[in-house]
């Protein structure tokens, strides 16, 4: 092997970005044209009809179907699960006819991919002096692109990507000592999907009062301004429809779209066991939740005043904790995942670790390859629909490599790790 | 900026090859369930019914439903236009039932494939020391797998890439001093489409007689052959029925997934002036292809010693050359630009660097070769780079025109042919790395 030029991969890595980018410009371009955005059918449905006065969490079928063809817009998912305020904020897209609308929305995300990915890079070369900035941020591009949840998010025209940027903007402002800011961004995320509540829980392990303070009251203000532009009985229909989701479909939700533990245990379980020991198998469910939970936070224990790599990285552990717990998780959620993809990334070009380097290869291929079981009737329950798990086997594995990243690289608090 | 870690490097490019290619897989299994196989069932077809002795060249469409059906397969591109040879070739894959059968066709041509990709690799490592394997080969599995051409043609189940495999075990038999051997499978390669007959011109012009006489030989014994087994008038049938067929067929083909230059003039001069007088395109037509033809030929003269890089450039010009003039061109034939596009790549890499001082004599370490790019003590020119990215770009990305029927015709229908740029920009970039007198190369 000769010596190894430098120009040659930089080419290469031009080449190679520019034909994945073009190609997710084409295919978003292509579902713009087709795809009939059934997730963002229901934001923009819910929000024209919010801004109609009509109540949205209490519209029967009959009402629904009527507005749907009165607004000129496909069939969409329902009902709804985001509060009344998220509506209001994006209110400004009910402006557009439903198409010009979903190409806004497209374009809107897609800048929000470029800036989050810009940001997380931008992040890790503060606090990485000697890393390739180019290296690292062509080969993000893609490990970005080439995601296929990502892809998914955008055919139904999901919303994971403005939370993935408020998070990776809750993480900036913190490292620019800007905690209240932080935790305004956090509430954000919040507010779109509820279950992101739970980094509350590692903002406290990590004695950030403030963050929580700020999430915490900006949160309470961003409701009490729905309350006050919708009305409070439209709050408590809301709160009363999240209760019968979150207790009620949720946690019964075994169908092979939901990748998380939970539901995959019950799969695997189904009929044999399920049914006649379903103490037992919710026991272990939670025992293995808790074994997670505590595992992740074992990891982030000491508390520490930076927001350096490490924390980063802490906050990445306990967002992938949340991804294999929480009892619903779809294929285009994962685009949050980009956060521990990318530090973990920076973390392995730096120092050569040949065990890391295979768990990480086998994380990403698991997560991000496109392939689903939909087709496979057989797979839907029994020991067969172990397969099914394999998004969350890839999200375990990086799980397990981040704690391994925090132990490995960054032993002594404070200095940042080598 | 520093240079980044080789370990880096090579992880991501492992990364995205390991990638790539289960992509590749995964979509290939999805379609041996779900596609149809137009093109496929086309070869299927009328090799289960030629060993049937019927007469497959003037079969009417009712004795064709009839045999569809009865072979129990869907829907297919007819009529033919391949030899009894050929049919007589792949008939082993007649004996399968149809859906095992694609999936043999799929598993063949994706391992002529790999196959391929690794011949073309070993042929440029074997003549250039100091280039990076590793870095070569992963990077050129990208650009392989990359490639949307490459889908089109397994979702039709096309047999482009047994073409370029024949060419490519051609060109490496050469190399290992078998003309004989070589001439054999690159007639095998035109008996699979007639038109790469060309090569065997190119053979004659680059006085590799023996290539050529061997080629000519078989290919003559491969007609011999099919007619032998199936009898001299269905050779007649396909000589005389097929061939007007042929010309018909192909030079009126103007719809946009025909990407040369006779169909895009035809789409985008589809004025009443053109009408009235029918003979401006054809001349403009015959004058294009005339020149790019003489072009071709005329860098590719002279006798080189052995099958080196510069021998299989200069191959792959005349295929460029083919792709533009001949009259029908399928995205999906472009598989064959593998060979081209790996060597150029490798050319590329090998001395690319556009921060280097103008002369560093003495830093290159393998002797310059006027007709590379650059050659070693220079770096190769960026622009060169540019051209090739635009290049690949063009030919490699997926994109179609079906759904824009306002394309079909007009000035505006000169947008379909951006394929087709990205061919010609090829197809010089080619023609000035064999010259080595592109822009910047090392003349002084």
């Amino acid at each position: 092997m000769g010596t190894f030029q430098k120009p040659a991969c930089l080419v290469f890595l031009l080449i190679m970005a520019v034909f994945i980018v073009i190609t997710y410009v084409h295919d978003v371009t292509r579902m713009a044209v087709l795809n009939d955005f059934a997730d963002f059918g229901s934001y923009y449905f819910y929000s024209k009809a919010m801004n109609l006065k009509y109540n949205a969490y209490r519209l029967d079928d009959a009402a629904i179907d009527g507005l749907r063809t009165k607004f000129g817009m496909p069939v969409f998912n329902y009902p709804t699960l985001q509060s009344p305020i998220f509506f209001f904020l994006i209110g400004f897209i009910t402006f557009f006819k439903f198409r010009p609308a979903a190409v806004v929305w497209l374009i809107l995300n897609s800048a929000l991919v470029l800036a989050s990915l810009l940001l997380i890079v931008g992040m890790i070369c503060e606090e990485r002096k000697d890393i390739e900035k180019w290296f690292l941020l062509l080969t993000s591009l893609f490990l970005v692109f080439a995601f296929q949840p990502l892809l998914e998010n955008m055919a139904v025209g999901q919303v994971n990507v403005p939370i993935l940027f408020f998070l990776a903007l809750c993480l900036y402002f913190l490292r620019r000592s800007r905690p209240a800011l932080a935790g305004i961004m956090l509430s954000f995320a919040i507010l779109i999907k509820m279950h992101f509540g739970l980094l509350l829980l590692f903002f406290l392990w990590k004695r950030r009062y403030r963050v929580i303070i700020s999430t915490a009251a900006a949160w309470v203000l961003l409701e009490l301004a729905g309350m006050l532009r919708y009305g409070p009985a439209i709050e408590k229909d809301y709160w009363i429809t999240c209760g019968e989701f979150f207790f009620g479909r949720v946690a019964r939700d075994i169908s092979l779209g939901n990748y998380s533990i939970g539901p995959l245990i019950c799969r695997v379980c189904a009929d044999h066991f399920c049914n006649k020991f379903p103490l037992i198998v919710s026991g272990g469910i939670i025992v293995i939740s808790l074994f997670f939970a505590a595992y992740a936070l074992y990891h982030t224990r000491r508390a520490y005043a930076g927001t350096d790599m490490r924390f980063m990285l802490e906050f990445s552990l306990f967002l992938l904790a949340i991804f294999i717990t929480f009892p619903h998780i779809l294929d285009h959620h994962h685009v949050i995942l980009y956060i521990p993809i990318l530090l973990v990334w920076a973390l392995l070009i730096e120092r050569y670790d040949r065990g890391a380097f295979i768990a990480f290869l086998c994380s990403f291929l698991l997560i991000a390859l496109k392939y689903a079981f939909g087709r496979f009737p057989m797979l839907k329950s029994g020991v067969l629909s172990i397969i099914t798990g394999l998004k969350i086997y890839g999200v375990i594995l990086l799980f397990f490599l981040a704690a391994y990243m925090i132990r490995k690289r960054f032993q002594k608090i404070g200095e940042g790790g080598s | 900026m520093g240079t980044p870690q080789k370990f880096a490097c090579m992880m991501f490019l492992v990364i995205m090859a390991a990638f790539m290619i289960i992509t590749y897989v995964h979509d290939v299994t999805k379609m041996a369930c779900l596609n149809e196989f137009g093109d496929f069932g086309n070869y299927y077809f009328y090799a289960k019914a030629i060993n049937l002795k019927y007469p497959i060249y003037t079969l009417d469409d009712a004795t064709i439903e009839r045999l569809r059906i009865q072979f129990g397969m869907p829907p297919f591109v007819h009529p033919t236009l391949h030899s009894p040879s050929y049919l007589f070739l792949i008939s082993f894959i007649a004996f399968f039932k149809y859906r095992p059968a694609i999936t043999l066709w799929l598993l063949l041509n994706s391992a002529a494939l790999l196959i391929t990709l690794l011949l073309i690799v070993g042929m440029i490592c074997e003549e250039r020391k100091d280039i990076e394997k590793w870095f070569l080969l992963l990077t050129s599995v990208f650009l392989v797998f990359a490639f949307q051409p490459l889908l089109e043609n397994m979702a039709v189940g096309q047999v482009n890439v047994l073409i370029l495999f024949f060419f490519v075990m051609c060109l490496y038999l050469l190399k290992r001093g078998r003309p004989l051997l070589a001439g054999l499978l690159l007639s095998v390669g035109v008996v699979i489409k007639v038109h790469f007959g060309i090569l065997l011109l190119f053979f004659l012009w680059k006085k590799e007689y023996r290539v050529f006489l061997s080629a000519g030989v078989t290919l003559i014994i491969l007609e011999l052959l099919g007619g032998a087994l199936y009898g001299a008038a269905l050779e007649r049938d396909y000589l005389f029925a097929g061939t007007p067929l042929f010309t018909y067929y192909t030079a009126r083909d103007t719809s946009s997934g025909n990407i040369c230059v006779p169909s895009l003039m035809g789409r985008v001069f589809n004025q009443p002036f053109f009408t009235n007088h029918p003979l401006v395109i054809p001349v403009a037509v015959f004058i294009i292809s005339l020149f790019f033809m003489v072009y071709a030929f005329s860098i590719a003269r002279g006798r080189t010693k052995g099958m080196d890089m510069k021998f299989m450039l200069e191959f792959s010009l005349i295929i460029l050359a083919l792709f533009i003039v001949f009259p029908h061109v399928m995205e999906h034939h472009f598989v064959i630009l593998y060979l081209p596009i790996v060597v150029i790549w490798a050319l590329l890499i090998e001395h690319f660097d556009p921060f280097a001082p103008p002369l560093r004599r003495g830093s290159g370490s393998t002797p310059s070769k006027p007709w590379s790019l650059g050659g070693g003590r220079r770096g190769a020119d960026p622009r060169a780079v540019i051209a090739f990215l635009i290049s690949f770009l063009l030919i490699g990305l997926k994109y179609a025109w079906g759904r824009f029927p306002t394309l079909g015709g007009g000035l505006i229908s000169l947008v379909t042919g951006l394929k087709l740029y990205g061919v010609i920009i090829l197809f010089f970039l080619v023609a000035a790395m064999i010259r080595g007198c592109a822009p910047g190369a090392e003349r002084r």
